[in-house]
């Protein structure tokens, strides 16, 4: 559909477009209207950086990466493992599939209150929750990825007398790459925002604590700056890991 | 009785999986009397099979499902229609699709979460917002899903259809929207659970009303128990829900060429 | 009936059909034989009306063709048959497109699923059949609208060989049926004698009409005319032809 060739060049340009068009608006909407005084402005938003560096984004940023660093590679480790371990054997997978996806469903920041209790207050909740919000995606997807690695991998190295642990290692988990690598990618997004939400509730220190101090005490220009840092961090770490992603499904001819 | 056993997949996985989940919640009773667990935080399978009875008779379930079902129900149909509008639209003007791109990977990749101070002032405390963020979680899927399952049609039967002198609206109603259907009703399947999330979250941080309310107050009173039984309760309607979709996209694909 | 097109050239910078000019006389079975990529499906999309020429026309009956039109049906390679749709729909698709009612659709679909062998089959969806089958319902299908002309692009590409000699003595048994004047592109010089009353061979791309065979075989031609002298003379008279054609596009890296 469309004009191809020619009209691709325009994506970027257009894309662009439509974004400062839609700041633009926000600029307007800022100063003609009382909801839009009260939801700041690209203006304010901007000059409040300098403040908000200064009541510390910085360390606090350290912090929340801290804990979501630490939750998110046990998460990976954990995850991977455990969908490998699962994924190898179809009984299992029947067997425990169901369950997962229920946890996977299941929004776990709802057990935040819980979670505080047993944990108390501080970084080692908010790592919980990130490991608890990336590690289902992660062995789900792992399991998936076991699930269709192709058949015709493991006969060849069957073939030539590979026993099951090489079989395995050379054949299984390489065509299980590309579907961990995804699963790995949407459980940094869910550990994302489990890690911002446990820290608006659970912590004291962190980005989802000054979101909410922003928040409480009406500091909308504020609060849009450490939005913005936190989209953009995310973003990036999203991209990183499609990058990833593409390069190892690119051997994969499909 | 074997035609509903085929339909409804009650085959061995099925089995099996269901197993794994009874055995599951057995392993909770057992840790929790071994001592392992301590009830207090995460409470046991009987004190919430019964606590269950308690909340139920007392209208607090009832009343939170149908607070709770109504904003999901809003924030997934307003999902639905703005996500199909926006699908079918990317699909048939390019440039259309070059400018809503970014705003459907920024709506993806931020953690909505965040922008929940926001939503408030918008739209209002508690159920407002809480709408708004089920609707914002749940639009992208449905969006991407329908445009890559516009796009997707298969160009030799458009081709074919074509040389018979079809008009582009025979071919769309006709090719385009049969093959294109399954991938659309699988975007509604992943946005039912994001509409889900999204509503509830939105009710922890300040409705009066539904899931996420009950979930925030028996957890702010340290009930351990009754907060499990508000999140099984979602869990098992979610998982209904969701089950219920997919069912019906098999059906919508069920000539599809099984690999 | 007179087919013709003086001239006609698709595509961009790739110059696919060069200076073709080709006259058919009504009723009469033509195949065109060339080698590969040489444009063969081009010209019977052309002749459609789902390609445009780039230069001079193309006239049936004396009307120039400037759209698609079931007056000149086309059978794929591959079927392409809605796979949703049951066989009687898919035959019917050609009426659907016409208005028709749902009675008249289903009484002339009913009776072409006879004349093609698939009398039962009026139910069954395109993943239940076998490839043959699926050609069948095709021809069903461009009969259905009965066309003037009957473009048919290699239809029995994809079956195996055992299949596409039974096919083609099925297409005869049609074809005497219902006399439709037949353009039929192949690259099997076998079949393409067997059936034709009329060889045209074009050249490696960009492409012209380098011969025309007039087939003097007595009809209804049986699969043991294959043996005959003649037809073996028919054969090696193209194949001669063809052989230096062929060789050129492979030197021109077709």
């Amino acid at each position: 559909m469309g004009g191809g060739r020619v009209t691709e060049r325009y994506r970027g340009l257009i894309g662009s477009a439509v974004v400062i068009a839609l700041l633009g608006l926000w600029q307007l909407v800022s100063v003609t209207t009382a909801a839009g005084r009260l939801s700041s402005s690209p203006v304010a938003v901007f000059l409040a950086v300098p403040e908000v560096l200064r009541d510390g984004l910085a360390l606090q940023s350290l912090y929340s990466l801290q804990a979501f660093v630490v939750g998110m590679i046990a998460a990976i480790a954990a995850g991977v493992l455990l969908g490998l371990f699962l994924g190898s054997m179809r009984v299992l997978t029947y067997l425990l599939e169901p369950s997962l996806m229920a946890f996977y469903i299941t929004p776990t920041i709802a057990l935040l209150p819980l979670v505080v209790i047993w944990l108390g207050v501080g970084n080692t909740s908010t790592a919980f929750i990130v490991f608890l919000s990336a590690v289902f995606p992660i062995v789900i997807n792992t399991i998936a990825g076991m699930r269709q690695s192709d058949p015709a991998w493991s006969r060849t190295i069957r073939a030539f007398g590979g026993g099951r642990l090489l079989t395995f290692c050379l054949a299984d988990v390489p065509g299980a790459l590309p579907e961990i690598v995804l699963g790995i990618r949407l459980g940094i997004g869910r550990g994302l925002i489990g890690i911002i939400v446990a820290e608006m509730y659970a912590s004291s220190r962190g980005l989802g604590f000054l979101l909410d101090t922003y928040s409480r005490a009406y500091r909308i220009s504020d609060l849009c700056v450490v939005v913005f840092a936190i989209g953009i961090v995310g973003f990036a770490m999203v991209q990183g890991v499609r990058l990833f992603e593409d390069r190892t499904a690119r051997w994969r001819a499909s | 009785m074997a035609r509903v056993v085929k339909v409804l997949r009650l085959d061995g996985p099925f089995v099996l999986g269901t197993l794994g989940l009874i055995g599951i919640v057995a392993l909770w009773q057992v840790l929790v009397w071994t001592g392992a667990i301590n009830p207090f935080i995460a409470s046991s399978p009987e004190r919430v099979v019964r606590e269950f009875g308690v909340l139920w008779s007392s209208g607090q379930l009832t009343s939170a499902l149908g607070a709770s079902g109504i904003e999901f129900a809003v924030a997934l149909g307003l999902s639905l229609a703005v996500g199909c509008i926006a699908g079918v639209a990317m699909y048939a003007s390019t440039a259309v699709e070059f400018a809503f791109d970014p705003i459907v990977w920024f709506v993806y990749s931020a953690p909505i979460v965040t922008l929940y101070p926001l939503l408030i002032i918008w739209f209002g405390l508690g159920r407002p917002a809480a709408i708004a963020t089920g609707f914002l979680l749940g639009v992208v899927p449905i969006v991407v899903n329908t445009r890559a399952g516009l796009q997707s049609t298969d160009r030799h039967l458009l081709r074919a259809v074509r040389s018979f002198g079809a008009s582009e609206r025979f071919a769309l109603l006709h090719v385009v929207v049969p093959h294109s259907l399954p991938l659309i009703v699988a975007g509604v399947r992943l946005a039912v659970g994001r509409v889900m999330i999204g509503v509830v979250v939105g009710e922890m941080f300040g409705a009066n009303q539904g899931f996420g309310y009950l979930i925030a107050y028996y957890g702010s009173v340290v009930k351990a128990t009754d907060v499990m039984v508000a999140l099984c309760t979602l869990v098992v309607a979610g998982i209904a829900i969701t089950q219920t979709v997919w069912l019906f996209e098999q059906w919508c694909g069920r000539w599809r060429v099984r690999a | 009936m007179h087919l013709e097109y003086p001239a006609a050239s698709g595509g961009e910078p790739l110059v696919a059909i060069a200076d073709l000019s080709l006259t058919i006389a009504q009723g009469e079975f033509v195949a065109i034989i060339g080698p590969s990529g040489c444009g063969k499906s081009s010209l019977l999309y052309l002749i459609n009306g789902i390609a445009k020429p780039t230069s001079g026309t193309i006239s049936v009956a004396g009307d120039v063709v400037t759209r698609p039109s079931p007056d000149r049906a086309l059978v794929f390679q591959d079927a392409a048959l809605l796979p949703w749709c049951s066989v009687l729909t898919n035959v019917a698709v050609g009426l659907q497109i016409q208005r028709k009612s749902k009675s008249e659709r289903e009484t002339v679909a009913a009776e072409l699923i006879k004349l093609v062998g698939l009398d039962g089959f009026g139910a069954k969806l395109p993943h239940q059949l076998s490839g043959g089958m699926k050609q069948r319902v095709g021809i069903a299908r461009a009969l259905c609208v009965d066309p003037e002309v009957l473009l048919m692009d290699e239809p029995f590409g994809a079956l195996d060989a055992q299949t596409r000699q039974l096919m083609g003595v099925e297409l005869l048994r049609i074809w005497l049926h219902r006399k439709k004047t037949v353009i039929f592109v192949t690259h099997d010089i076998d079949e393409a004698v067997f059936l034709a009353d009329r060889v045209v061979v074009m050249s490696a791309r960009p492409s012209r009409v380098i011969e025309e065979v007039r087939i003097d075989l007595s009809r209804p031609r049986a699969l043991d005319i294959e043996n005959t002298t003649e037809f073996l003379q028919y054969r090696r008279q193209i194949w001669d032809v063809l052989k230096s054609e062929v060789t050129a596009s492979w030197a021109g890296g077709a």
